[in-house]
C-alpha cells in the first residue's frame, strides 16, 4: 500500500541528486567515472569508521562518538581523493579527448566529487528506511513520530546538497590555501551531523540543518564565482561580459555547478 | 551487419535462408526476416531481386503473426481452463502455480 | 542489498554512514518500529479428502485488513452496516466462533481475516454453554462401519441421535479468509491495545486514518482435493513442491511378550488393548485432545505398566498375549486402525517376512485377535463411578460371537466388582459403536470386542476435538507431578485398573485384583496434559524428549516431515513400562534390525544410563489409500486426508496511513523532482553568466 510513500520520499530525498545527475553529469563520461570514483572513496570512509567502530566495543553505545569519527574519516578522504585527482590531472588531460574543460575550471571535478559524496551518502542512510516504507504500514504505532517518512527524506536531501557545496567549498579552500574555508567545512559537517543526534526533535534539527545547507550553499555559489550581478545577468539571459565561445546549444560553454 | 551494404544476391539468399528456417517450427525466424528485410523490401530503390525478397517478407511477416495468434490463443485457453482439464492440463505444465486450483 | 542488513550490521550503518542518520532509537530497524509480529503460529490449515478441500489460506502476500475487536453482538452490526475502512479483520473471543458468525462474515464481503483471541480470564465453562466442537456431528462415520450401503439399519442412527451434538462441523468447512487463534496474552493484549487507541468507534462514529491493522499470512500451496495436489505433486520438474502430504504417523505398539516367528501364533490368542493416540482442531500447534485422546492413553499405558509386572504370570500359564496399541490418525477416517488391518490382511503385519534376519518378529494376521477392547473418551463420567461398554450388534448377531462378547462383559463386571470403584454399565444391544478404532477391524473381520467409554449416548465432553478439550475441561487440578489432591488421576487409575484385573483374567482366566500405580498415572497425565517437559519425560522420554515445550502435548498427526516428537516419546515411555532392565551399555543397547521380535532402548538420563528390552516399536500410520496403485479417491473406503504444505504463518499488527496522506508524499516527491529539474537546467544552460566566467577561478 505505502509504495505511495517509497516513492514519494524517494523522490524527495533524491529528486534534485537525479536532476543534477541527468542534466549535468550522464552527458560526459569523464564526469560520470569521477563521480563513481568519489563515491567510492566515500564507501572508504565507511569502510575504516565501521573498522574503528567494530575494533573499539566500549564506545559502541555512544553514537556521538560513530557520528564524530564517522564525520573526520569523511573530510579525510575528500582530502585523499583531493591529492589523487591532483596527481591524476595528467592522465585526466589525456583521456579527456580535448575537452578541456574539466581540467580547466577547477570547480566542475570539486561539484562532481561533491555530488559524488552526497549521493552515496544519501543513498546508505536512507535506503534502509526506504526499503521498510514499502509494506503496508506506516510509522506511528509505537509512539513514534508520525513524520518520520517525510523527516528522514528532508534531512536526506539537505545532506545531500551539503555534500555538494562542501565538495566545492573544499577544494576551492585547497587550491587556494584558504584554511579558515576548510575549518568550516569541517566543522560545519561536524555540526549538522552532531545536531542530527537530537531527532526526533525534527523542529529542531531541520530548520537547523537547512540554515546550515543555505549558508554552505551561498558560499559555494560566491565560491564558484557568482554573486547577485551573475544571478540578475543570468535571468536577463543575455551575456553581459564577452563570451567567445558561446555556441547556441550551450553544449561547449556548458559548465557544472550551483 | 548492416543488409544494405550487402549485394543483392546475397540480400536475396539471407531472406530465402531465413524464410526457410522458418518451417522448422521456428516463427522467430519469420518475424526477424519480416522487420530486418521490412525496408529492403518495400522502400529501397528497386533492383531485380526485391521483387523475390518481399515476397518473402510478406509471406515470413503473415506467418509470425499466425503463429502469434495462435499461441496467445492457446495461453489464453490453457489458461481458462487448465482447472477444468484436470490431470492433462497438469501434465502439460512445467510449472504449477501453488494454491490456485 | 540494504534490506538484508539486519541486526548489528543495520546498527554499524545507521551509527556510522552517515552523518546523516536519524536516530530513530539507536540500531533498530525501521521495520520494528513499524510492524509487530505477534503470534501467529496456530493457523487455520487447509486439508484435503478425495472429494473435497477444508480450511482457511490467505492470499500470495497475506490478507490484510482494519482491525475489529468485537466485545458483543452489535459490533458485528457497526462494522456490516457502516464501518467505512473495509476491508476488516475480526478479532473476537471463542465466545463468536460459530458458524453463523462466519458465514456471515463471508457473505458481507467486508471481512479479510478473523483472529480468535483468547484472553486469560476467558472461562469456557461459564461463557461458552452450548460447547464448542469443530466436528461433525456424527464423526467418522463416512469411513465407519454403520455407512447406508453396508448397514441400512443402523447408518441413520446417528443423524437421528447424534454422538456429538456439539459438532459444528466448523473443521470441515472451507473458508474464504484465514483464521487465527491467538493464545499468547502479549499478543492478545497487543491487539486490544492498538484498537483501543486507533479504532474503537467514538459513540459510533468511525475513527480517522492511520488505523491500526492487521497482516495474516497463511498461503497454502494445495488446492481442490488430495487426488488433484497429490497428482500435482508427483509430476513435474520440481516436483519437490509439497503441494499436499498424506496424513502420517506412527502406530505406537508392544505385546506382552515377544512374538518369535520360529514359534506358531495359536489362533485367537491375541488380546488388543487399544486406544486413540491423535486429536485434531482446526489451528495448527494446538490439539490437547484432552479427553478425546490423552484419558484413553493414559489408561492404557497405566493399565499396561500393571499388567506387565505379572507378565511371568501369565506367560507361565497361558498361551495368550497381550497387544498394546496406540492408534495414530483415527481422527482423520481411522488411519492408524485401517493401516493396521489393511497390512494385516497383506499378510505384512508389522512387516513382511526378511529371509537373513535371526529372531524376526512373527507376523499377526486378523485370525490372531482374541479379544478387542478399546478405550475412547473415559475422562468426564457424569457420575465419577460409571462407565459404558458398548459393542457392535451387527457383529454380535451371530450367536458364536454373541458368547464371547458376553464372556467379555461378564469378565468386564466381575473386574469391576473386584476393583469396586468403578462400575461398567452395558449400553443397549441395539445401539450402534460410537466413533471407535474397532469399527475398522469390524469392517472386514467378526472379532468380539468393547468400546470403554464415558458416554452412553451423547459424548459428555462438549469440547470434542476442539482447543478447548484440554486440561480445564476434564478438572485435571494437579499443579505438579507429585499432587496427589486431584481426582481426576484417581479415576484415570480406577479405570486402569479395572482393565487391567479384566485382561488378567481374561489371559489367565483367574482372578487376580490388579491395582494400577496412581503415582504413575498421576505423572503421566501431567505430562501429556499440562507440560510435556515433566521429569517422567526428561527420564523415559528418550532423547527426542529435549525438543518439546513445556506445553501440553500436541496430539495432531502431522505428516511424515511433521513434528513427531510426541510419538517418539510416547514410544520411549512405552518402552519403559513394558521393557525390563538389561545390562549393556549404551553402545550395545541398540537393535540389529527393526525385524527382531525385541527391541532395546536406551534412558541416558535414568539411573546414569539404563538399558530396556521390549517389544515396543512403532509401525507406520499411513492410510492404504496412498499405498494402493490406482485408488479410486471418491471410493470412501479408505482415509484420504492430506494436508497442504505452506511456508510460513504470521501475523503482524501495525498503522495504516491514510490514501490522502500517501498521495502528498507522493506530489512532494514529484515538486521536488520537477523543481530540480527546472532550477539545474537553468543553471546549466546559463553557467557561463552565473558563474561569471570572464574571470576564471583564482586558482585555475
Amino acid at each position: 500500500m505505502t509504495v505511495a510513500e517509497f516513492f514519494g520520499c524517494g523522490l524527495i530525498a533524491f529528486g534534485p541528486s537525479l536532476a543534477m545527475f541527468g542534466l549535468t553529469i550522464a552527458t560526459d563520461p569523464i564526469r560520470t567515472i569521477m563521480l563513481v570514483a568519489s563515491a567510492f572513496f566515500w564507501l572508504l570512509a565507511l569502510l575504516f569508521s565501521s573498522i574503528l567502530y567494530t575494533a573499539v566495543v566500549q564506545l559502541q553505545d555512544y553514537l556521538a562518538f560513530g557520528v564524530v569519527f564517522s564525520v573526520l574519516f569523511q573530510e579525510l578522504f575528500r582530502f585523499l581523493w583531493f591529492l589523487l585527482i591532483q596527481k591524476a590531472e595528467g592522465g585526466l588531460k589525456k583521456v579527456s579527448d580535448g575537452n578541456m574543460q574539466i581540467v580547466e575550471n577547477k570547480h566542475i571535478l570539486a561539484y562532481v566529487s561533491g555530488l559524488g559524496f552526497g549521493m552515496i551518502s544519501g543513498a546508505f542512510s536512507l535506503v534502509n528506511v526506504l526499503a521498510d516504507m514499502t509494506g503496508p504500514g506506516t510509522i506511528g504505532m509505537k509512539g513514534d513520530p508520525k513524520n518520520f517518512f517525510i523527516a528522514s527524506a528532508v534531512t536526506s536531501l539537505a545532506f545531500i546538497l551539503l555534500h555538494v557545496f562542501w565538495g566545492i567549498l573544499f577544494f576551492n579552500a585547497l587550491h587556494r590555501r584558504a584554511y579558515l574555508q576548510l575549518a568550516y567545512v569541517i566543522l560545519c559537517h561536524m555540526l549538522a551531523s552532531c545536531i542530527t543526534l537530537m531527532n526526533p526533535i525534527y523542529s529542531v534539527t531541520i530548520p537547523t540543518i537547512w540554515i546550515l545547507t543555505i549558508l554552505s550553499g551561498v558560499l559555494a555559489f560566491i565560491v564558484a564565482g557568482g554573486s547577485h550581478r551573475t544571478i540578475q545577468s543570468a535571468f536577463r539571459g543575455r551575456p553581459q561580459v564577452l563570451q567567445v565561445n558561446a555556441d547556441a546549444t550551450g553544449n561547449f560553454t556548458q559548465v557544472g555547478g550551483m | 551487419m548492416n543488409v544494405e551494404r550487402l549485394p543483392n544476391e546475397r540480400k536475396l539468399a539471407i531472406c530465402r535462408k531465413y524464410f526457410m528456417a522458418g518451417f522448422a517450427l521456428l516463427p522467430f525466424m519469420w518475424a526477424v526476416n519480416a522487420i530486418w528485410f521490412l525496408k529492403e523490401a518495400f522502400w529501397a530503390t528497386p533492383y531485380p531481386e526485391q521483387k523475390q525478397i518481399r515476397k518473402y517478407v510478406i509471406v515470413s511477416g503473415i506467418g509470425a503473426i499466425v503463429w502469434l495468434v495462435g499461441l496467445i490463443s492457446w495461453v489464453i485457453i490453457f489458461q481458462q481452463n487448465r482447472s477444468n482439464w484436470g490431470a492433462t492440463a497438469d501434465y502439460l505444465s512445467f510449472i504449477i502455480p501453488k494454491g490456485i486450483p | 542489498m540494504a534490506s538484508k542488513v539486519t541486526g548489528r550490521q543495520a546498527t554499524l550503518l545507521r551509527v556510522l554512514v552517515l552523518s546523516g542518520t536519524f536516530f530513530l532509537a539507536a540500531g533498530e530497524r525501521v521495520k520494528n518500529k513499524i510492524y509487530d509480529e505477534i503470534q501467529g503460529d496456530m493457523a487455520c490449515f487447509k486439508r484435503f479428502n478425495g472429494t473435497h478441500e477444508i480450511g482457511c489460506t490467505s492470499k500470495f502476500f497475506g490478507n490484510t485488513g482494519v482491525l475489529h475487536v468485537i466485545e458483543e453482538k452489535a459490533d458485528f452490526d457497526w462494522v456490516y452496516e457502516h464501518g467505512p475502512h473495509q476491508p476488516y479483520v475480526l478479532a473476537f473471543t471463542p465466545l463468536f466462533l460459530t458458524e453463523a458468525v462466519l458465514e456471515r462474515a463471508t457473505d458481507s464481503g467486508k471481512v479479510s481475516g478473523v483472529v480468535v483471541v483468547v484472553p486469560e480470564d476467558f472461562d469456557p465453562e461459564t461463557q461458552l454453554l452450548d460447547g464448542f466442537s469443530g466436528e461433525t456431528e456424527c464423526p467418522d462415520a463416512y469411513l465407519g462401519l454403520y455407512n447406508a450401503s453396508s448397514n441400512p439399519d443402523y447408518a441413520g442412527y446417528c443423524r437421528k441421535k447424534p454422538w456429538n451434538p456439539n459438532g459444528t462441523s466448523m473443521l470441515y468447512t472451507s473458508w474464504e479468509f484465514p483464521i487465527f487463534l491467538i493464545t499468547n496474552q502479549t499478543s492478545v493484549n497487543n491487539i486490544q491495545n492498538c484498537f483501543e487507541k486507533f479504532n474503537k468507534p467514538v459513540n459510533g462514529m468511525p475513527r480517522d486514518w492511520p488505523l491500526c491493522s492487521l497482516e495474516l499470512k497463511s498461503n497454502m500451496y494445495g488446492t481442490t482435493n488430495s487426488e488433484v495436489c497429490m497428482r500435482r505433486a508427483s509430476i513435474g520438474p520440481l516436483s519437490t513442491d509439497n503441494f499436499c502430504d498424506p496424513l502420517y504417523d506412527y502406530n505406537i505398539w508392544g505385546t506382552l511378550k515377544p512374538m518369535n516367528m520360529s514359534e506358531e501364533i495359536p489362533e485367537k490368542s491375541v488380546i488388543i488393548v487399544a486406544a486413540r493416540m491423535d486429536a485434531a482442531t482446526m489451528f495448527d500447534n494446538i490439539s490437547p485432545g484432552a479427553n478425546s485422546a490423552v484419558s484413553g492413553i493414559i489408561t492404557l499405558m497405566s493399565a499396561a505398566a500393571a499388567i506387565f509386572k505379572h507378565k511371568e504370570e501369565i506367560i507361565n500359564v497361558s498361551n495368550k498375549n497381550i497387544l498394546f496399541i496406540l492408534f495414530q490418525g483415527e481422527t482423520w477416517g481411522y488411519i492408524g486402525s485401517s493401516r493396521v488391518v489393511w497390512d494385516m490382511e497383506q499378510g505384512q503385519f508389522p512387516y513382511k517376512v526378511k529371509d537373513d534376519v535371526k529372531d524376526q518378529i512373527a507376523q499377526i494376521n486378523l485370525t490372531h485377535i482374541d479379544y478387542f477392547i478399546e478405550l475412547e473418551q473415559v475422562g468426564q463420567p457424569e457420575d465419577i463411578n460409571k462407565l459404558y461398554i458398548h459393542t457392535d450388534p451387527i457383529s454380535n448377531a451371530n450367536p458364536e460371537l454373541k458368547n464371547e462378547t458376553d464372556n467379555l462383559l461378564n469378565i468386564l463386571d466381575e473386574a469391576s466388582n473386584l476393583v469396586n470403584e468403578t462400575k461398567f454399565v452395558r449400553v443397549r444391544k441395539d445401539v450402534p459403536l460410537p466413533p471407535s478404532s474397532i469399527q475398522s477391524f469390524l469392517k472386514h473381520v467378526n472379532i468380539s470386542g468393547v468400546v470403554i467409554t464415558d458416554h452412553e449416548g451423547e459424548f459428555k465432553n462438549p469440547y470434542y476435538e476442539s482447543f478447548l478439550d484440554n486440561y480445564r475441561n476434564v478438572k485435571y487440578e494437579a499443579d505438579n507431578e507429585t499432587s496427589d489432591a486431584d481426582l481426576y488421576h484417581k479415576h484415570i487409575n480406577n479405570v486402569a485398573s479395572v482393565l487391567a484385573t479384566a485382561i488378567y483374567k481374561l489371559a489367565t482366566n483367574t482372578h487376580k485384583k490388579i491395582t494400577a500405580d496412581p503415582e504413575l498415572t498421576n505423572e503421566l497425565l501431567f505430562c501429556y496434559m499440562k507440560n510435556m517437559t515433566c521429569n517422567l519425560v526428561q527420564e523415559y522420554g528418550g532423547e527426542m524428549a529435549k525438543h518439546l515445550e513445556p506445553k501440553p502435548a500436541k496430539l495432531y498427526v502431522s505428516v511424515e516431515s511433521g513434528e513427531r516428537y510426541r510419538s517418539y516419546v510416547t514410544m520411549y515411555l512405552m518402552a519403559g513400562l513394558l521393557g525390563d532392565e538389561v545390562e549393556r551399555n549404551q553402545s550395545d543397547c541398540k537393535i540389529e534390525s527393526i525385524y527382531n521380535m525385541n527391541h532395546f532402548y536406551y534412558f541416558s538420563h535414568l539411573h546414569n544410563g539404563t538399558c530396556v528390552q521390549t517389544t515396543v516399536r512403532m509401525t507406520e500410520a499411513m492410510s492404504p489409500a496412498f499405498l494402493i496403485d490406482d485408488y479410486d479417491w471418491k471410493s470412501g473406503e479408505y482415509s484420504t486426508w492430506t494436508e497442504s504444505g505452506w511456508k510460513l504463518t504470521k501475523v503482524m499488527i501495525f498503522l495504516r496511513p491514510s490514501v490522502l496522506e500517501e498521495v502528498a508524499v507522493v506530489c512532494g516527491g514529484v515538486v521536488s523532482l520537477v523543481l530540480s529539474v527546472i532550477v539545474v537546467h537553468f543553471m546549466n544552460s546559463r553557467a557561463d553568466l552565473l558563474f561569471g566566467l570572464s574571470t576564471p577561478p583564482a586558482a585555475c
